[in-house]
């Protein structure tokens, strides 16, 4: 069969449940003697097995197989919840989510030493002997590698060597006298079935429906413990033939053949064997009794699975056809065709549901990413002997699959550098008189249009004039500027491009650690990031994310005739202001505004379109927020607020071209670059 | 054409049992995601046959078995069982199970139940 068309909903399945083995295995840590996530994990581990099986990817289905059983031995308190098993497990769902991911590739992962890990924890209990011996041979029974010795194929032909006992003759006995034979029956199963015992309870319950049964070599509870190679005899009384018998039990699956003898023997009496099956059914009610209920109510879950690339195409369906729309409006009013009014009014309402729907469909709860975090925390507070307690809020909201996959590291890099960093050790919150549990908090809530992220810890916070003396130390800024840095502006520091990754920069202020490239993946996605900081008191990191990269809110504006989208993200506000106010501060020009001195860039130069104008008294700025700063654009017109469509330039020519972040097409067809604030100069 | 109730709660396993059915003219009349659902579905769904996972939350498979044998005393199940369980199939098996199959099984294993069974 091939099973290569199932792979994808494979991976699917398998991540959800390593996930839900993580969440259960922290839950586990906190609450050893917590049933409900030892249940959960057996579960997992179980639906992994049988998938894994399936598909025929050996190595994961040995080792959930293996974590199975310890689990079940772990439920049935055999071996006890220590920190080692769980360092065991959590080293166990580390290699699962390694052979998941490379399914793929040919790459062996050796899993012995884990296997080993296993096999020592659940040697520690008091029947170690008898759980090795199961572990051992159910393993090998995966492996495939079983080597069963063969019945001798003279032995098959034997005759009934079997003991009766005097009961059990007299029961013979009673038999024939009422008219029913006694017959022996041989039943030899199929090498290559699995659960013999099962296997055999089927041919017992086939055999009860024709007769009695009177005896079985081996004896009935042998058979259920699969004490026996491969084939057993029942001896029994019936009224049907040997044709009938026969045919019967050779109806189940996996039997091989089945050999009738007629027996005919002295005295028996039945009852003996009829208290020894109500003893039985007795038996099996118990047991059935005791397997747990759960009677939460279940929903069904209406949705389907679809590629992200359909996703990826429908929403640039959509920009297509709002670009169109736009482009008919303004044909429309060009033409001045009133009775288009209605149905262009319409045709603006259905889009944009359109559009709302399709973004929708885009949206994944920010959980998908935030549930790794509880486990990549506690590891790293572990390897560091802090202890912290981390709070996750509001992670239910939802953010456009695309943002969401690209968020990923720069929230593990801000996670990182609030354990590693933020949190002093446990003996220095102690001297401060902190509680000795550092919180880094974690949440995220909905704005109008944007997601906000913050990333929050209750460490040693920041100080502005140690990162001044870094960035002048590492040659980013010269003394001079630094000193002109507001303590905000001075936090910001550490964002510049060479600031961070050096060990100076851990040592001393503790933050650094790749936050140039937090703040370009950011920025690269639409959003921003801000950081506030109190000496002493912590950190806190403010992501703000667009709901969707594929449509932005622009303000349009002209510089030298071409028009240019600015991301609103961006905008402060726009202002007019008077050619000879513009001062010059060290060969910069600047203005005052508002008590604030605002740097300006002439868009003119900064493009290279020069202006075939005269220098107007009155100029446009559009205030723009840089790198926690504001700037002014110098611009010639502002054409209004609009809706575009990013058509991104990564070909190979035009990726590393700085200070664009896209380009879109304009209602009249043509085309307008998107400028990307952050990489301006 | 036999029309069978799938009841496994791992998607990808009633996904790949699904596609071995309808390829082979078999219909799949409900699927259900746990025994408690299997339950619930089962006098709608009322197929002629059902193959049952055994380790599912919310309701294992044996449960879900009985309460079905009570509902319907002539219902045809078939356990999907892994390696590891023989004596949850055993006593399935005592309740009122047709046979079983176990993980990892191929179409053939599955038709020939079918065939056996029916």
């Amino acid at each position: 069969m091939d099973m290569s068309e199932y792979k994808e909903i494979f991976k699917a399945e398998s991540d959800e449940h390593l996930q839900q083995l993580n969440d259960s295995l922290l839950g586990l840590e906190q609450n050893p003697n917590e049933m409900e996530y030892i249940n959960t994990m057996f579960r997992s581990a179980h639906t992994l097995k049988g998938m894994s099986a399936t598909m025929g990817f050996s190595t994961i289905s040995e080792l959930t197989h293996e974590m199975e059983n310890l689990m079940d031995m772990v439920r049935k308190s055999q071996v006890d919840v220590s920190n080692e098993l769980i360092d065991i497990l959590f080293e166990c769902l580390d290699t699962l989510e390694a052979l998941v991911d490379t399914v793929d590739s040919d790459e062996k992962v050796d899993i012995s030493h884990l296997q080993a890990n296993m096999a020592s924890a659940m040697e520690g209990t008091l029947c170690t002997q008898d759980i090795k011996e199961t572990v051992d041979s159910s393993t090998n029974i995966i492996k495939n590698e079983i080597i069963k010795e063969l019945p001798a194929e003279n032995e098959s032909e034997t005759e009934i060597n079997v003991e009766l006992s005097d009961n059990e003759k007299r029961a013979v006995n009673d038999a024939s006298a009422e008219g029913s034979r006694v017959i022996s029956l041989k039943v030899i199963l199929d090498e290559s079935c699995v659960l013999k015992s099962a296997r055999s309870t089927l041919v017992l319950i086939n055999i009860t429906k024709m007769g009695e049964i009177i005896k079985c070599e081996p004896s009935e509870a042998e058979l259920e413990d699969e004490k026996f190679d491969l084939e057993f005899t029942v001896i029994f009384s019936t009224k049907s033939t040997d044709e009938e018998i026969v045919d019967t039990i050779k109806k189940i699956s996996e039997v091989k053949d089945v050999i009738p003898t007629t027996v005919s023997e002295s005295n028996g009496t039945e009852k003996k064997e009829q208290d020894k099956k109500e003893a039985e059914t007795e038996e099996s009610n118990s047991t059935n009794k005791t397997a747990v209920k759960r009677p939460d109510a279940v929903k069904s879950i209406q949705s389907v699975r679809v590629n992200i690339e359909r996703l990826d195409n429908l929403m640039n369906l959509v920009g297509e056809l709002i670009i169109n729309k736009i482009r008919l409006n303004q044909l429309a009013s060009d033409l001045k065709a009133k009775d288009l009014d209605e149905s262009l009014a319409n045709l603006d309402r259905l889009t944009n549901e359109i559009q709302t729907e399709v973004m929708e469909s885009r949206m994944v709860p920010i959980d998908q990413i935030f549930s790794r975090f509880p486990r990549m925390v506690r590891d790293l507070a572990k390897s560091e002997g802090k202890q912290i307690n981390l709070i996750i809020e509001g992670k239910e909201i939802e953010l456009d699959r695309t943002v969401l996959d690209e968020i990923g590291d720069p929230l593990v890099h801000l996670l990182r550098n609030a354990v590693d960093h933020g949190i002093e050790s446990q003996k220095e919150r102690k001297e401060l008189g902190k509680p000795v549990a550092g919180l880094v908090r974690l949440s995220a809530s909905r704005q109008r249009n944007s997601v906000l992220i913050e990333v929050e810890d209750d460490g040693k916070g920041m100080d502005p004039d140690n990162l001044r003396d870094i960035a002048v130390k590492k040659g980013i800024i010269s003394r001079e500027e630094v000193d002109k840095l507001s303590d905000t502006e001075a936090l910001n520091l550490i964002f510049m491009p060479g600031f961070s990754g050096a060990k100076v920069v851990t040592d001393i202020s503790g933050r650094g650690v790749g936050m140039d490239a937090v703040k370009t993946k950011i920025e690269a996605l639409g959003g921003s990031v801000k950081i506030s900081s109190v000496q002493g008191q912590g950190s806190i990191m403010k992501l703000q994310l667009p709901l969707t990269v594929a449509i932005i809110q622009s303000l349009m504006v002209t510089v030298a005739n071409e028009t240019y989208a600015v991301p609103l993200g961006n905008v402060i506000r726009d202002v007019g202001i008077k050619a000879s106010d513009i001062k010059t501060i060290e060969g910069k020009e600047v203005i005052l505004l508002r008590g604030e001195v605002l740097p300006l860039l002439r868009l003119h130069n900064v493009l290279d379109c020069p202006t075939e104008q005269e220098e107007k008294e009155n100029l446009i700025v559009v205030v723009v927020e840089r790198m926690g700063s504001n700037i002014g654009l110098v611009v010639d017109e502002l054409l209004g607020q609009q809706e575009v469509i990013i058509k991104s330039l990564d070909n190979k020519l035009l990726k590393n071209l700085k200070g664009f972040a896209g380009a879109t097409i304009l209602g009249d067809g043509s085309v307008a670059l998107i400028l990307d604030i952050a990489t301006l100069i | 054409m036999v029309k069978v109730m799938i009841v496994d709660d791992a998607a990808f396993m009633r996904m790949v049992i699904k596609d071995i059915l309808t390829k082979n003219g078999h219909e799949v009349v409900a699927e259900c995601v746990d025994g408690l659902d299997a339950v619930n579905k089962y006098p709608e769904a009322n197929p002629e046959l059902v193959f049952m996972d055994i380790v599912m939350p919310n309701m294992e498979g044996i449960d879900a078995l009985k309460k079905i044998m009570e509902m319907d005393p002539d219902a045809k199940v078939v356990m999907c069982s892994s390696i590891g369980q023989q004596s949850v199939v055993t006593d399935a098996l005592k309740t009122g199970a047709l046979d079983f199959i176990v993980k990892p099984f191929d179409a053939a294993k599955v038709l020939e139940v079918i065939g056996k069974v029916m």
